[in-house]
């Protein structure tokens, strides 16, 4: 313990000015995310100036400070090389490595924890709800530091650590590329390669420990150097025949509790269908084939988008062939009068299927066969407020599902701009916000801009707990509303924000699936489309989920 | 007498090429033992596997009676050691320096410490980078002396230095080790350096073993023979294996021999030169004794070049 507390002090002797730099950028990243300066522009030339260019620039330097502090402390005993002062000298290996470890707890971890803290205390969200997530931050910023520990391990200075992280990420996705270019199989949506990526990090996490111990421990640069190559050539591995069966089970393992009751079925029988959304591509349009799917089990505010599928059609003495999501669709429970939900949708809606090779369709269309596979939804919670619209130049505050904004309000000519700055708890979970003008407890206008999705969180997600969003909504007043340059006091606005529920994938089968009698032109003859199409205006502006 | 440090078959690759072969050495106890071979001969290599900085390809090292791949820092705080390669931490001031050092061992003597940096005249206050080389080394060595080691090991230590520093370093070396009862382990490839310090000797060439004796035995075996004929000289065939390449013009004849004794070798000499008119036997410095080994070394690898 004793020299684990002299080398301590040595190295804070020699890297202080490192130390300095990231307690300084630490506090002023913090000051940039509580005060929404990192995004200011400076002007002219003065201290103020340059304290803001530091704070916009503090998200940069910050990981680069951060690095160049764990490089370093490992460095000054370096573990490569044969010169070095150290390694004749009385060291207890597991002394030098904890006391490399206590180092970076002390000048990056725990700063880095308090700078979460004061956040999230500055923005009024608990400590207990954020806990899970700052044990997920400290996850993915320990390993940040654990790749910053195993190159310095692996190099005698600075400028071959940086070198080398160069020639481990051009190793990397020479592996990934080699391994991966014939891995095919039917995607099932990008999101659900969460846990494939998580499994991924997590062996080149434990890959990226046994370098630095065995660096530690040994000394032997060149094996080190190949366990880490091996690591690299594993993590592609396991990306390349990583089972989707697990992921499925994974899914449905992790699935949010108000997601496990909702099926969705397909039923024929279904009437009065708002009709889908337009599949972009007119030619694709020709050989999709639609049927009906009813949600069932939704609860009052939850809500789930189909986004992708795939499904097997197969008809007797003909080749399988594969069928995915030609558009994305909503189910949501009816809104029965409340303001629940921004989209006008409902629990019954088509479902597109497109074949993905045009002669797959000419050879099937006429067939009956049956179609089956999977469905991958995304879940959601709708949330709605009503904000009175602030008098321009004033700011208020307001929270909806889980965020804290701060809306403004002001007047140009014959529009209305509502600016909202939001917050809400890192990965940010709102993944869509939309607002809607009323007067006098009347909808005058939806917002002028559609719903905006949050951001997943600044690059590197490990730098703060929040997710800040700036939206403005623009509503381009009527005359009649005569409000141009006068209060806004009367006005309203209904504000609504969905919150992701995480992912769910159901199965589905169906008999007599015959392309050619499914078409949209088909369905809408059996009057199973409402007649009316300016009932689709309201589903048609929702946007695609980027969580 | 124990040996302090002891090889047995040690040898070292790196990738093909063989730096040290097939290394048997003792060093006993209580000896200031003179490690040399020209540049290159794996004298490095040798001190960096017994401080098991390098792992031994096959063989081993026994340094203070434990294998060198299990030094532990309990035994390191046991070894003094110096090189002339090393990097110091630059950063540091002379006074820093040996606090640092002071605090990973037990049996620090400030005292002598503090003797050795006013008998060296170090700056206390001055970083290590600023320090000339010589300055440098002096501080290097009162770091590994002021714990009073059992085992000092110095690679290379007077390479580049001004001769009064070199004197400096050799008596400060001299008198402590042998005031204590030390053992010193020193390399080089200088012997005028060195020769007034050692009392055993090894010589390494090409990673090989030549020799490894007491200095007195050696210095009594090699001699510098000189023979003067009547006419011009027949050289004796064959040539003793013992007996270097000798260098001959017109009358005379001269050449090392390597297992010279009193009363065997002039009747020998005679006996092969039977013109001889007049034998001239000298004694040799450690320094003439490994010039000839090199020199007929080089005579041996390229005959026509000599």
């Amino acid at each position: 313990m004793n020299q684990v507390v002299h080398i301590f002090r040595k190295d804070c002797r020699r890297l202080w000015q490192i130390i300095a730099t990231v307690l300084v950028f630490t506090s002023l990243h913090g000051y940039g995310e509580a005060t929404s300066r990192s995004g200011a522009v400076a002007i002219g030339l003065s201290p103020y100036a340059l304290f803001f260019v530091l704070v916009s620039l503090s998200r940069l330097i910050l990981p680069v400070a951060l690095f160049l502090l764990v490089v370093s402390v490992i460095q000054e005993e370096s573990l490569v090389g044969s010169d070095r002062f150290w390694l004749t000298r009385p060291y207890d290996r597991l002394s030098l490595a904890l006391e490399k470890l206590l180092f970076v707890v002390v000048w990056a971890v725990i700063p880095m924890l308090l700078h979460d803290v004061i956040l999230i205390r500055h923005f009024d969200f608990s400590l207990s709800s954020a806990l899970g997530l700052l044990l997920w931050k400290n996850a993915q910023f320990g390993f940040f530091l654990l790749v910053a520990a195993t190159l310095a391990v692996l190099s005698a200075v600075f400028a071959r650590a940086v070198l080398l992280a160069i020639v481990a990420v051009l190793i990397a996705l020479l592996t990934f590329y080699i391994v991966l270019q014939k891995a095919g199989g039917p995607s099932i949506g990008s999101w659900t390669a969460t846990y494939e990526i998580l499994m991924v990090l997590a062996v080149a996490a434990v890959g990226a420990l046994c370098v630095v111990a065995f660096q530690y421990r040994f000394r032997i640069t060149s094996v080190a150097a190949a366990i880490g190559v091996a690591v690299v050539l594993v993590c592609a591995l396991l990306a390349r025949f990583w089972p989707s069966s697990l992921t499925a089970y994974l899914l449905q393992k992790n699935e949010s509790p108000l997601l496990r009751s909702v099926q969705i079925l397909p039923d024929a029988d279904l009437k009065d269908i708002a009709r889908p959304r337009e599949v972009p591509d007119p030619a694709t349009q020709a050989r999709t084939a639609y049927y009906p799917f009813r949600a069932l089990g939704l609860s009052d505010n939850v809500g789930v988008d189909l986004l992708g599928l795939s499904a097997h059609f197969d008809s007797p003495g003909q080749k399988s062939a594969t069928l995915y999501l030609a558009a994305m669709v909503r189910f949501q429970p009816r809104a029965g009068g409340s303001e629940r939900f921004a989209d006008a949708g409902g629990p019954e809606q088509l479902v597109s299927f497109a074949p993905p090779f045009p002669g797959d369709y000419d050879r099937l269309k006429d067939t009956d066969g049956t179609l089956s596979g999977n469905l991958v939804l995304q879940g959601f919670r709708s949330a709605a407020a009503r904000v009175p619209v602030p008098s321009p130049e004033t700011r208020q505050d307001f929270a909806i599902a889980g965020r804290r904004c701060k809306v403004g309000s002001f007047l140009r000519e014959r529009h209305l701009f509502v600016t909202f700055d939001c917050v809400e708890l890192e990965p940010g979970s709102t993944s869509q916000f939309q607002v809607r003008l009323l007067q006098n407890n009347r909808e005058i206008m939806p917002s002028g801009t559609p719903g905006q999705p949050s951001s997943a969180g600044g690059w590197p997600s490990f730098l703060s707990p929040i997710v800040r969003t700036y939206s403005q909504s623009d509503f381009e007043l009527p005359g009649s509303a005569g409000l141009v340059g006068e209060s806004t006091l009367a006005l309203e606005m209904v504000v609504f924000a969905e919150q992701s529920l995480g992912g769910a994938v159901r199965t589905f089968h169906i008999e007599h699936f015959r392309p050619a009698e499914f078409s949209l032109q088909a369905w809408e003859q059996r009057g199973v489309l409402k007649a009316e199409s300016t009932a689709t205006q309201s589903n048609a502006g929702t946007v695609p989920k980027t969580q | 007498m124990s040996s302090v440090i002891s090889t047995a078959h040690l040898s070292k690759k790196f990738l093909s090429s063989e730096v040290v072969l097939d290394l048997s050495l003792e060093v006993p106890e209580a000896s200031i033992f003179g490690y040399l071979g020209p540049n290159g001969a794996g004298k490095t290599t040798t001190i960096k596997t017994i401080m098991n900085i390098y792992v031994p390809s096959s063989g081993s090292a026994t340094v203070l009676g434990l294998d060198s791949r299990c030094l532990s820092p309990e035994r390191l705080q046991r070894i003094g050691y110096v090189s002339e390669n090393q990097e110091m931490p630059g950063w540091m001031s002379v006074d820093y320096f040996l606090e640092y050092c002071s605090a990973f061992y037990p049996n620090w003597d400030a005292s002598l410490c503090d003797a050795l940096v006013k008998q060296f005249d170090l700056p206390r206050k001055r970083r290590l980078k600023q320090l000339s080389r010589g300055m440098r080394m002096k501080a290097a060595l009162v770091s590994a002396i002021a714990y009073r080691p059992q085992l000092l090991i110095l690679d290379e230590p007077f390479t580049g230095l001004d001769p009064l520093v070199r004197d400096e370093l050799v008596e400060g070396i001299l008198g402590i080790s042998t005031e204590h009862g030390w053992t010193v382990f020193v390399s080089s490839h200088d012997l005028a350096e060195i020769e007034n310090l050692v009392t055993h000797v090894a010589y390494l060439d090409r990673g090989r073993l030549q020799f490894s004796e007491e200095l007195a035995s050696l210095q009594d075996r090699f001699r510098e023979v000189e023979v003067t004929c009547e006419g011009s000289v027949q050289m004796p065939a064959p040539w003793p294996e013992a007996w270097l390449k000798p260098a001959t013009s017109s009358a005379v004849v001269r050449f090392v021999v390597t297992d010279y004794a009193e009363d065997r070798t002039p009747p020998q000499v005679k006996t092969m030169f039977p013109a001889c008119r007049d034998l001239s036997v000298q004694p040799m410095s450690l320094r003439s004794i490994f010039v000839n080994l090199a020199k007929s070394r080089r005579a041996t690898e390229f005959p026509e070049a000599s």
